[in-house]
């Protein structure tokens, strides 16, 4: 028996050294996708023009390279025809294959027109449908021009190419290459079967992984860890983002987030860093600075271009995804190296690969995406706090100035930090000199951008201009019969009529503020319905924002979001009740009690903002599990178990049915105890 | 088990050994089990785009529609006749209405060609091998259905040609234009 363990140990070893390799391998065969959609094109010089439906109208071609010749056309105004004329013949000697991802108009013909004018090749019909086209082009050197005549009756849309290039082979283009399992096509591949035999893999190995030497482990987190994290970020994005179907990152940055104004969710970041970069500042756009977001996001942009390069505004959106994945993993590996030292190493793996396996916003380019990441390095540098307490020696200054630059680089990136820092930091240092560590860091870092937007907006404002309008924002966020909707746009046109006040100052803001407080008071049995319906949501599976794909569906099919929030919550609670490792639980999970309930009062958008939220919930309750003194402190308290545990059911059993009877209950929901409902500049709801 | 097997003294001191048994085991047999499920769907894809491209050069079938031995199951019209067979179906929503049993004559994968008229209802047209399907096309729009299956088989010596009613609604109407069954050694 001990020898036949012995071996199946070892085995166990090398099956724990498989699945890691197959996980790293899937994940890094899937770069090239993700970061550049297709292989190089021929580099042929193209210009465009076209022939609007209505001949009065002028009518201009757009070309944006997405990346090695392939190309975004799409004409301004609706047209009838769009042309592309090609350069120098040279280089089209080696096309011998065009590629074409159409947008719109939803039938298009395709005509090849040669230099000798004879019609060398029939026309192709195109059509929108999802995907790539693939058209093979004989005697390529011949051609000069290529034609996209739309077949629609009113032509009244733009011609939009999401994809056009020329290309020596198909290789690559109509499905992604790979030595193994070629048969199965690129979609059923990446999008469902290698996610979930990642996720089985992912789960084995967490069980393996009690079985590999606790040593040899623990050195390995750190590299492991970061490795199964890039993979997971990359297969992730290869389902956001398959170049054989939808459209790859590129093409989506092109033909969306790039095309709205500047300034807009999704680009402001990117428009920020490249003003920088060109030296014309951290602005948005000419002599306008950002009201509603800190600096940090945009800086962080800049360094994405600096590292990965920018040549255009589709390069930095790329570049800023890989940053954002790269400083996602290098957080994780970080925080498990650091958590090394405080639990056993198949536990932290355990906590490594859940962390990699959430669902995460890393293909947006906005500041959401990267909140997990500094949440994973607080929460490191809380560790690296907790463990110099436990060791009993006294904290270093270089710890605890380390914990707050973790702090305030969120405080960077989103203002939303301040309350769970200053508690935090209360709790920390009451009466101590060190409590100045985060005053002056805040401080630093608010009076710094305050001073900077002041010479563009006139007025001192340490963080946003925007608490009105998220708090407006947050209470339509709710079904109730108030008709106003949640949008820049609605705010900017209330303020517009109730204020002279330029929308986006501090002063519109204040104003919204104190409308929205009166409107808390006027309606107190909304303001309820409100938060109970947000803290719902929040527990229902919001804490863990961002598209779950198949990697993640797998493990909530086992246990679905909801329960899996309520498990956690609830042995988080059983801890502290029980007095076991009371601080460590309360100081990890600060994000679950100190940032996520700002955004049941404030616009929680469908829950984008709280990835902080859960990461901590992780991080502070599933070593619990694994950790026989837990059990036992429970043990030793039955009745609050007991109490914690029936709570835990009945909030399960009963919080949905509430939280509907709530909503369908209009003599509470619009009940005026305070103020008289004609008061409100929201009115009365319809 | 792997928390009782560090309790020495325990009855269950043992047991850190045997769950090493039996997650090293299970994890062999998982490893094969993904391994096999996708060189398996990787195979039956790259058969029917195979199939479906390059079926010019394609030798004669071992069975077509007018050599199939059928047996008729529930279907109330059951007309073969060489290059047709017309079939109608019994009201039973998703009943076997004709099949024919062969052997396999040691072959590991057959492939299987059609091309049916659907006038009313819709149609099921498989390979049943053990009493499960390997194979299975459907289709519940009238019209054309033309397609190319293929089915890796197992040990066992017979497959079943399998022609179904696929209509929740209850008779379907088909005429069968063509059926060939190729077997691969």
């Amino acid at each position: 028996m001990d020898r036949l363990s012995r071996v199946c140990r070892v085995l166990l070893c090398g099956e724990f050294v498989l699945a890691v390799a197959v996980i790293v391998y899937a994940g890094v065969h899937d770069v090239k996708d993700v970061f550049f959609g297709a292989p190089a094109a021929v580099a042929v010089q193209i210009e465009g023009s076209c022939e609007a439906g209505d001949p009065t109208v002028p009518c201009h071609v757009s070309v944006a390279e997405l990346h090695a010749a392939r190309y975004r056309i799409a004409t301004d105004a609706p047209a009838r025809t769009l042309t592309i004329t090609l350069g120098s013949r040279a280089p089209m000697e080696r096309a011998h294959h065009l590629l074409v991802r159409v947008s719109q108009p939803t039938n298009l013909e395709l005509y090849v027109q040669a230099h000798d004018g004879e019609a060398f090749v029939e026309p192709t019909h195109l059509t929108n449908s999802p995907g790539r086209t693939m058209t093979p082009l004989p005697a390529a050197a011949r051609i000069t021009a290529l034609s996209f005549v739309s077949e629609a009756e009113a032509f009244s849309e733009p011609i939009v190419l999401d994809e056009l290039g020329f290309f020596e082979a198909n290789r690559g283009l109509l499905t992604d290459v790979r030595r193994i399992f070629q048969g199965i096509p690129p979609l059923t591949y990446h999008g469902t079967l290698v996610p979930r035999v990642v996720a089985r893999l992912c789960i084995f190995s967490a069980i393996a992984a009690f079985f590999v030497p606790r040593r040899v482990l623990k050195r390995l987190l750190p590299v492991l860890v970061p490795a199964i994290c890039f993979s997971l970020c990359v297969l992730d994005l290869a389902v956001l983002f398959p170049p054989y179907r939808s459209g790859d990152l590129r093409a989506f940055y092109a033909g969306g987030p790039l095309q709205n104004a500047a300034g807009s969710n999704l680009n402001g970041g990117l428009w920020q860093a490249e003003r920088l970069l060109a030296g014309q500042g951290l602005t948005v756009g000419a002599g306008v600075v950002s009201w509603e977001r800190m600096p940090g996001y945009g800086l962080f942009c800049a360094v994405a271009a600096l590292f990965f390069g920018h040549a255009t505004l589709v390069d930095l959106a790329t570049a800023t995804v890989l940053l954002q994945v790269i400083f996602y993993c290098a957080a994780a590996g970080f925080f498990v190296w650091v958590a090394g030292q405080l639990w056993q190493s198949h536990v932290v793996w355990i906590v490594g690969l859940l962390i990699a396996m959430l669902p995460k916003q890393l293909g947006y380019t906005q500041v959401d995406s990267i909140i997990a990441p500094v949440t994973l390095l607080i929460l490191a540098a809380l560790c690296i706090r907790l463990k110099s307490v436990e060791s009993g020696r006294p904290v270093g200054l270089a710890v605890d100035l380390f914990v707050h630059l973790t702090f305030a680089l969120w405080f960077l990136m989103r203002p939303d930090v301040l309350p769970g820092w200053l508690v935090v930091s209360l709790v920390l240092y009451w009466r101590s000199p060190r409590l100045m560590i985060p005053i002056v860091l805040a401080v630093a870092i608010g009076v710094s951008w305050a001073s900077y937007k002041m010479q563009y907006t006139k007025e001192f404002v340490p963080t946003t201009a925007n608490i009105g309008a998220t708090l407006m924002c947050g209470l339509w966020e709710v079904p109730s019969r108030f008709a106003s909707t949640c949008s820049d746009a609605a705010y900017f046109n209330w303020i517009a009529t109730h204020t002279p006040f330029e929308p986006t100052s501090q002063a519109a803001s204040n104003f919204a503020t104190r409308e929205v407080l009166r409107f808390w008071l006027t309606f107190p049995g909304h303001f309820v319905i409100m938060l109970y319906d947000k803290m719902l949501r929040f527990l229902g599976g919001d804490v863990w924002p961002g598209h779950a794909t198949d990697l993640q569906q797998s493990l909530f099919q086992i246990v679905p979001r909801a329960p899996l929030v309520v498990f956690l919550l609830t042995t988080m609670a059983l801890a502290v009740a029980a007095g076991h490792q009371r601080l460590r639980t309360l100081l990890l999970a600060w994000p679950l009690f100190l940032n996520a309930p700002l955004f049941w009062v404030m616009q929680a958008s469908d829950g984008r903002f709280y990835s902080a939220a859960g990461v901590a919930l992780v991080v502070a309750a599933v070593p619990l599990l694994f950790e026989r003194p837990f059990y036992v402190a429970i043990a030793a308290q039955p009745r609050r178990t007991l109490a914690l545990v029936v709570s835990a059911g009945v909030l399960a059993i009963a919080a949905r049915p509430l939280d509907v009877w709530l909503l369908h209950n209009d003599a509470f929901h619009y009940w005026t105890p305070f103020f008289d409902a004609s008061s409100s500049p929201w009115g009365t709801g319809r | 088990l792997i928390v009782l097997g560090r309790r020495p003294g325990l009855p269950f001191a043992r047991f850190g050994d045997l769950s090493s048994i039996i997650i090293a085991t299970a994890g062999l047999m998982f490893f094969w089990s993904q391994y096999s499920y996708l060189s398996g769907l990787s195979w039956w894809y790259g058969s029917v785009d195979h199939l479906r491209t390059g079926s010019a050069g394609r030798p004669a079938p071992d069975y077509d529609l007018a050599t199939l031995p059928w047996k008729v199951a529930a279907a109330r019209v059951f007309d073969v006749k060489p290059g047709r067979m017309t079939l109608v179906t019994s009201h039973d929503s998703f009943a076997y209405q004709a099949s024919a049993n062969i052997g396999t004559g040691g072959a590991s994968a057959a492939d299987i060609q059609f091309d049916v008229d659907v006038e009313a209802g819709g149609v099921t047209i498989g390979l049943l091998q053990g009493g499960q399907w390997v194979a299975i096309s459907s289709s519940r729009k009238a019209g054309s259905f033309a397609d190319w299956n293929s089915a890796q088989l197992g040990y066992r010596r017979s497959l079943t040609v399998v022609i179904a009613n696929d209509n929740p609604a209850g008779e379907s109407r088909f005429i069968v234009k063509s059926l060939r069954l190729y077997l691969r050694k």
